[in-house]
């Protein structure tokens, strides 16, 4: 195997690990799917043919290990550990801010969906892909990612409006207006 | 439906529409305010929302992964490259097609670092977006706060309804242009500002804080004026890009309809979270 292609994994490596952190909701679990993920890649770099995207191969890999995860957590009924690393390292305890919660709330609010549209949105909404280049990346057509894009997004902002709705609610109770 | 589906309005929203498709949608989106509220949706879980991830691109990749990268079986050299690669913003296609990629990634980790420094970030980001102080003064603590004018404008004038102010003696005129609800319960307004004798305008946008101030999250110069009495300027086809960043950083609702808007300001802006502030002893 050639260093160029060391090199283009490592230059691959923030992306990868971005993209992780979008499905784990949690940077340590990332970089542990990162470094699977690049395991996986070196011993089977024979099939990674040149002449097409190293990223996108990279990303099937990642995401294949990926579910293999959530399928044995499933089967072991553990819940998906969402962000307590970036909480701990992104403040003293002082000042919670609100990039924080947010992140807090779509981490929870992603572990919820369904693997397929987990995937979709950390394509598109996190990495930045165009429905065409996740639609390739993925193996599906373009009208399947979009419909399944929409339908996550749909659901992650109703779970986002359901985490900030909540305090309104307690509100109108105390101040004994709308019920 | 509108004739408009839920992918379509979508499309739109990551700009994956041509220029004739995003007219089709935009026509629709003035007239109906049910194709809006879909719009929300997908506006706030856009690439904004997934800009919240971007710290990996904004720090060193940890040193043991790319150790598991060069350190290799097949004969590795051990000679590792340590300087892999921080902050590469040589991204993918969807940045250039949105209206401020690098400035959208480059605020989301100037932001991070500053919640890593302990400070406010929202200072960092406010200030890209704050090119002009006119009706605008410093408070204290740093943050900027519409004047009397402005303020009286944010908290009594409709969307869509010019109000002629003397602001440091000449006129303007202060048109708010939507209203509403963000992340952490306040309300915050667009507006824009043509003065007197001015060959441009200004656009910005105000949130209410729980004091009752309106704090100015961005004001900036928009050339030529923006186009008058359209009450509802979709994200992305704004006259400023910055006011529509902002805006999409803030916004957790839909943007509101008139009587909507009516109804919260008759309720003198009551704020729709953090119980705490807002419950009466």
């Amino acid at each position: 195997m050639s260093d160029d292609i060391r090199n283009r994994m490592v230059e691959l490596l923030p992306r990868l690990r971005r993209f992780s952190y979008a499905l784990t909701g949690n940077l340590d679990e990332a970089d542990d799917l990162v470094q699977e993920t690049c395991a996986r890649a070196l011993s089977s770099a024979g099939q990674w043919q040149e002449g097409t995207r190293l990223d996108s191969w990279m990303y099937r890999i990642a995401q294949n290990l990926w579910f293999d995860r959530l399928r044995a957590s499933k089967v072991r009924g553990e819940s998906v550990n969402v962000d307590t690393a970036y909480e701990l390292a992104g403040s003293d305890g002082r000042d919670v801010t609100e990039s924080q919660l947010m992140l807090q709330v779509v981490s929870k609010s992603i572990s919820r969906l369904p693997a397929d549209q987990q995937l979709v949105i950390a394509h598109v909404c996190v990495d930045g892909l165009s429905y065409k280049e996740a639609a390739d990346t993925l193996g599906i057509p373009i009208g399947t990612v979009m419909s399944r894009l929409a339908r996550a997004r749909q659901s992650l902002h109703a779970a986002m409006m359901a985490e900030t709705v909540k305090p309104a609610r307690t509100v109108h109770v105390i101040k004994g207006g709308r019920p | 439906m509108n004739g408009i589906s839920d992918e379509m309005l979508m499309s739109y929203v990551d700009g994956e529409l041509d220029g004739a498709a995003s007219a089709r949608v935009e026509a629709v989106l003035v007239h109906t305010a049910d194709v809006r509220a879909r719009l929300a949706a997908f506006q706030v879980t856009g690439r904004a929302l997934g800009q919240l991830f971007d710290r990996p691109m904004c720090e060193p990749v940890p040193q043991h992964l790319i150790d598991a990268v060069m350190r290799a079986p097949p004969g590795g050299s051990g000679a590792v490259t340590a300087s892999a690669t921080i902050l590469r913003l040589d991204k993918p296609l969807r940045e250039q097609r949105h209206p401020s990629p690098r400035w959208m990634l480059a605020a989301a980790c100037l932001a991070l670092l500053a919640v890593a420094a302990g400070s406010r970030w929202i200072a960092n980001e406010t200030l890209r977006g704050f090119d002009n102080s006119y009706g605008v003064a410093t408070a204290a603590d740093g943050a900027h706060i519409a004047g009397a004018q402005l303020a009286a404008v944010l908290e009594t004038t409709p969307s869509g309804t010019v109000s002629v102010q003397t602001i440091d003696g000449a006129h303007a005129a202060v048109k708010p242009v939507l209203t509403f609800a963000a992340f952490g319960g306040r309300y915050c307004r667009q507006y824009e500002v043509t003065r007197e004798g001015a060959d441009n305008a200004l656009a910005g946008v105000g949130c209410r804080d729980v004091t009752g101030r309106w704090q100015v999250e961005g004001q900036v110069v928009v050339v030529p004026p923006p186009p008058s009495a359209s009450v509802i300027r979709p994200a992305g086809n704004g006259s400023s890009g910055e006011i529509d960043a902002i805006t999409d950083r803030l916004i957790s609702s839909e943007v509101f309809g008139l009587e909507e808007e009516a109804g919260v300001m008759k309720e003198g802006w009551q704020r729709t979270g953090t119980p705490a502030l807002d419950v009466q002893p």
